[in-house]
């Protein structure tokens, strides 16, 4: 159920998420927009203001994703991007983390703001024609 | 299932240590990754879970199957990693250096282990 650009679009609305997740048996059911939300929302806390925002792609923007079968594909946009095995080591544990929570593999790709106004690879040409952005909700 | 579960993943692991040592970065990363998402799929199967049809189903089921075992999950992490190194690569996003490859074989070696401690002994 894609929401509009920036929407907090969780069916059902925004669920709580409870300290000591990691550590549940049982997880909760997360979907892709629920996870672009936390990862926006995470990754801010990793990088303050160097992250711009969150787009969400693919299966979960187009609406056509399953609960099962589908992970969640995420564009990462940074102010600069100088070294993308830097960034990627910096998104990967809280992608992993909430790979976990959502039970959705997560696929998180960091991307500087500049390539946005002219993209070369596929991926990011798709985020812009589908995407759904998300920012955080900073404090 | 077959005699020797894990033989598929076992001689993928083989190919990319090969690879990696012909420095062959990007051929080498998602050999490794198959030899993870063969052996998550054996384990499925061995404790009669449906085999995922996607990549996606499958990473998503290991990981269910690790926390439902009580199992450490850092063999589901390393396998979304995995996968997430793999598109990069197959997808022309980032080429593997030789870090990347030898990370790769790394965490293959550790998801086959954990595939293989889920196989219920018969």
């Amino acid at each position: 159920m894609p929401g509009t650009p920036g929407e907090f679009c969780a069916p059902g609305g925004v669920p709580s998420y409870p300290e000591g997740m990691g550590e549940r048996k049982v997880r909760p059911r997360l979907s892709g927009h629920d996870v672009a939300q936390l990862l926006a929302d995470r990754l801010a806390g990793v990088y303050g203001p160097r992250l711009r925002r969150v787009i969400l792609f693919g299966s979960w923007a187009r609406g056509e994703a399953s609960w099962e079968d589908s992970d969640v594909d995420l564009l990462v946009v940074l102010d600069v991007v100088e070294d993308m095995r830097a960034e990627d080591a910096r998104i990967d544990s809280v992608a992993d983390d909430l790979f976990l929570e959502s039970g959705h593999p997560v696929a998180a790709f960091p991307v500087a703001e500049a390539e946005l106004a002219s993209p070369t690879r596929p991926s990011v040409r798709s985020a812009l024609r589908e995407g759904i952005d998300f920012t955080p909700a900073r404090v | 299932m077959s005699e020797v579960p894990l033989e598929r993943s076992e001689r993928e692991l083989r190919a990319a240590r090969l690879l990696l040592e012909q420095e062959l970065f990007d051929e080498a990363l998602p050999l490794a990754y198959q030899a993870a998402e063969d052996a998550a799929r054996v384990a499925l199967e061995a404790n009669g879970l449906e085999s995922a049809k996607t990549h996606a189903a499958t990473i998503a089921r290991f990981g269910e199957l690790l926390m439902s075992k009580g199992a450490e999950t850092g063999a589901g992490r390393a396998l979304n990693r995995l996968a997430r190194r793999r598109q990069q690569v197959v997808y022309d996003w980032l080429p593997a250096t030789a870090d990347d490859a030898r990370d790769a074989v790394v965490w293959a070696e550790q998801i086959v282990a954990a595939a293989r401690s889920l196989i219920p002994a018969r």
